[in-house]
């Protein structure tokens, strides 16, 4: 079973399956285009992955390697969150932080599988969520001005005396 | 962190060979991320992957996302995410879906769903015309006078009628000139009613305005408005977007109705229509069967529970034998079909799917009333933090529009909303309602759209969309700012009060025919009539009230399982064995079931007393008892014996003068694939024999409910292994 070598942004070098590596879009058209020996001990830096996630990206991707290619994104198609199977959702119970850089790996390395699942799961957190317990789950700012807050304010004021 | 890494990263290499052990056992739980802990936050993401996230977020977490910081806002008005608006996920009033006009919906977006006063299950019926006390007085309460044996039966029953009225705000045609007040208002009230636990009472209204609006906002192929009130002063077909794909009208309730032609025109409105769905639409009546046979695409079409699709075997049966040239998939679920319309449908060419279902049980129907003298609350429609949107629907720049919605000026501003974007602007700025030129918007506002921008720039694909989207707004926005005058600060109110007739004006300038279409009806019916009476070679003749008023159902216990239970307007009749007569042709011996039938055509000028005497000379245990039909006996075998045309028949027999092109528009074969026919008792295995020849696609049989034995569907299966029966209570 021929092998590569994939270096994660924290130069840990990861020996993985070609087929297995090749689900992500980028390293298999970086084989491609470069041509890549399969014999040869060439490494293929990942710079913008550390070893944690890289780590975890390889996991995944090790379960899903026989999985039949997903079909195209259709516009029309309505979008689903709660088909998330439950190897993945165990797979994803991390915190929020390895969620987002997941994603990140997912979209640097061109998984559509993982970004997919990923996002989803992003996604069942935001669902039937108000605005500010969005804020708090996902530890965001509300950085609407203090004008528009006195705006909102008013309205709201004006909506009441209706 | 670092440190942690850097000492997982000393045991690297052995970990290596370890790692790929463990993870070929997937079962395993062991996604340990002891080492892992990130601190990246949610706005690290790229606004692509953002965007790749609010994909699958409906409309209502989208506007919510909006609400929460600035780069949300500015992203979730993307135009990709706004192609398809599915709001269904909670009931909207007019206000919400107005959110959506304004700040969502774009010349793109091609799809909106929406549920309106209630949801599916709480069984309301919206609200009534008449006080509670009065109905309490005369003991009128929905409860006690909607029964079946009114339903099969209620065009002569005057109470029926009332209760018909009061129940879907048909109004009397003697009281034209009430005006049903609706709740149009953007505060809704609330008609407590005690019976109706949560649900709220219509509190959405469909109106022209809305739809006019709508018109122009986008181009819409796929629609659904689902459980709200249509103010239905003049046709509102007409103010429909034009190139609808697939419309929902599901459960909706009409107000205002001076005349029935409620979806007259169209097939000229509406031409593209392929899907109609207008289940619980209790509005609807038989006619209009009519109009919807003429959509030249239609092919799917569910009347679900449409409680007044009976005895309307004239209009089905002119509507299925020129028109419904595309449909495949029909619905009829629960609505009161008899006999005579369901045998109608076996003219349709290319049917493939009809489902059947004898009618709803007293626990489908709704529940409850509201009432207008019930108490009222006023409610906050949408929630707290959404109120902060009030302004931007009702702003200066949207009355201008109107304004010049109102000279015919419909092209220069062909969107009436605002753009959620410009409104972010606004915000930055200090909401200056009050600003003089639209020009000094564009000047003090560069920052958020500059960011807007580059948000839009690092995402790959939808880049393209989602400037194309930005450009699109700029050039609204100039075309908005040329158009508009000093801005004149509008009450809020007189949107409200006056939008209507200033629309009216708009709507008659855009679409001068759309009052041309009140006398359709009656007309349809003069057709209709004359029609029958010409073509309508199916129905006896003899006894034109039977058509309309009562359907007869000959019942009698019959030793002959070859003879099909017969109806006066509805044969022809199966005999079994070589003809008693010497004017029947003697039938050939064929093998299989049904062997050696004859089937009797009476046309129109054989009457029905002399088919009496052909009966007692061929077949004397046929007697024509006439029988009030049951809920579960309106569809009997002989209807469903219209589909296709059963080898086993051996001959014809013409009485009376047969007209030309008749059975050749009958298919030999039918088409269906499925066919559900549920709760007839009157449905036997006759059926089954028909169908193993009759219908040579037939996959998927469901006659649940009827009375076919195992015996039947066993012979049937053993001719037909391909075609799935199921059978049984």
């Amino acid at each position: 079973m021929p092998n590569i070598k994939l270096q994660s942004s924290d130069s840990e070098i990861f020996d993985v399956d070609v087929e297995i590596a090749k689900c992500s879009v980028t390293i298999k058209t970086m084989l491609e285009d470069l041509g890549m020996d399969e014999d040869e001990e060439e490494v293929v830096p990942l710079p913008n992955v550390n070893s944690a996630i890289l780590k975890k990206v390889i996991q995944w991707a090790t379960y899903h390697k026989d999985d039949p290619p997903l079909p195209e994104d259709d516009e029309n198609k309505e979008k689903r969150t709660d088909d998330i199977s439950s190897w993945d959702a165990d797979f994803l119970k991390v915190d929020q932080g390895t969620l987002f850089e997941l994603i990140l790996a997912a979209n640097y390395l061109d998984i559509k599988g993982l970004l997919d699942v990923t996002c989803k799961t992003v996604a069942n957190m935001i669902k039937g969520k108000s605005p500010e317990e969005i804020r708090k789950t996902f530890n965001i700012k509300n950085d609407f001005t203090a004008a528009e807050e006195e705006q909102v304010r008013k309205e709201n004021e004006w909506c009441e005396e209706k | 962190m670092a440190a942690v890494e850097e000492s997982s990263a000393n045991l690297n290499k052995r970990k290596i060979q370890e790692n790929t052990n463990e993870i070929d056992e997937p079962a395993q739980k062991k996604f340990s991320m002891e080492e892992v802990y990130s601190t990246v936050n949610i706005l690290d993401l790229d606004s692509y992957v953002l965007l790749n996230i609010f994909k699958y977020c409906n409309a209502t977490d989208l506007k919510a996302l909006a609400f929460t910081c600035t780069r949300f806002a500015s992203l979730v008005v993307d135009r990709s995410l706004w192609y398809t608006v599915d709001a269904t996920s909670k009931p909207h009033g007019s206000a919400r879906l107005q959110w959506y006009m304004d700040n969502c919906l774009h010349k793109g977006t091609r799809v909106l769903h929406i549920i309106g006063h209630a949801l599916r299950d709480t069984k309301c019926s919206g609200l009534s015309l008449t006080s509670r006390a009065t109905d309490e007085k005369n003991n009128k309460r929905i409860g006690c006078t909607y029964k079946t044996s009114n339903r099969l039966n209620g065009h002569e029953d005057p109470n029926w009628q009332r209760v018909f009225r009061d129940l879907f705000h048909l109004t009397n045609p003697t009281t034209k000139s009430i005006y049903w007040p609706l709740l149009a208002d953007r505060t809704p009230r609330f008609h407590e009613s005690p019976e109706s636990g949560d649900c709220v009472g219509p509190i959405f209204t469909l109106s022209r305005p809305l739809l006019v609006q709508l018109r122009h906002k986008c181009s819409l192929t796929e629609l659904k408005l689902e459980y709200c009130n249509i103010d239905y002063p003049a046709n509102p077909i007409a103010f429909f977007p034009p190139k609808l794909r697939l419309l929902s009208l599901q459960g909706t309730r009409c107000f205002n109705a001076r005349t029935r032609s409620y979806i007259c025109g169209i097939h000229e409105y509406l031409p593209l229509l392929e899907e109609l769905d207008v289940s619980s639409c209790d509005w609807l009546e038989p006619a209009a069967l009519l109009p919807l046979s003429k959509l030249p695409c239609l092919r799917k079409l569910s009347i679900v529970k449409c409680l007044k699709f009976s005895e309307c075997v004239a209009y089905a049966a002119l509507a299925t034998r020129n028109g419904f040239k595309s449909l495949r998939i029909l619905d009829a679920r629960q609505s009161p079909l008899s006999d005579s319309e369901v045998s109608s449908f076996g003219w349709v060419f290319g049917l493939e799917e009809f489902y059947l279902e004898s009618g709803p049980s007293k626990t489908d129907l709704p529940q409850h009333l509201h009432y207008p003298d019930d108490p009222v609350t006023s409610g906050d429609e949408l929630d707290e933090w959404e109120m902060s949107d009030a302004a931007n629907y009702f702003n200066t720049e949207n009355t201008e529009k109107l304004q010049n919605e109102s000279r015919g000026d419909v092209s220069k501003s062909a969107c009436l909303g605002r753009i959620f974007t410009s409104t972010l602007k606004r915000n930055a700025h200090n909401y200056d309602l009050n600003r003089n030129t639209s020009g000094s918007t564009d000047e003090t506002l560069p920052p958020k759209k500059r960011k807007a921008e580059d948000n839009v720039n690092e995402g790959a694909s939808t880049s393209k969309d989602a400037l194309a989207a930005n450009r699109l707004w700029d050039s609204d926005g100039e075309n908005e700012d040329e158009d508009a005058g000093p801005p004149v600060r509008r009450n809020v109110d007189l949107l409200i009060d006056e939008d209507d007739e200033r629309f009216e004006r708009v709507c008659c300038e855009l679409l001068p025919h759309h009052n041309n279409h009140d006398d359709a009806p009656a007309r349809a019916d003069r057709d209709d009539r004359a029609d029958r009476d010409d073509r309508d070679d199916d129905d006896d003749d003899d006894d034109d009230d039977d058509d309309d008023s009562s359907s007869d159902e000959d019942e009698a216990p019959n030793p002959r399982e070859n003879i099909l239970p017969m109806r006066h307007n509805n044969l022809p009749m199966l005999l079994n064995g070589p003809p008693a007569h010497p004017w029947l042709p003697v039938a050939n011996p064929v093998n299989g079931p049904g062997n050696g039938a004859v089937v009797v055509q009476v046309n129109p000028i054989g009457n029905l007393r002399r088919l009496r005497s052909i009966n007692n000379l061929v077949c004397p245990s046929i007697c024509l008892r006439q029988k009030e039909p049951t809920e579960t006996s309106l569809v009997t075998d002989s209807a469903l014996y219209k589909f296709g045309m059963s080898d086993n028949i051996v001959g014809f027999v013409d009485i009376g003068i047969r007209l030309p092109h008749f059975d050749t528009l009958r298919p030999d074969k039918t088409k269906l694939k499925v066919l559900v026919c549920r709760g007839y008792h009157t449905v036997t295995d006759r059926v089954l024999r028909h169908f193993v020849t009759a219908a040579p696609d037939l996959r998927h049989l469901d006659l649940r409910g009827t009375s076919v034995t195992k015996k039947g569907v066993e012979s049937f299966q053993n001719l037909r292994p391909d075609c799935e029966v199921l059978y049984g209570y």
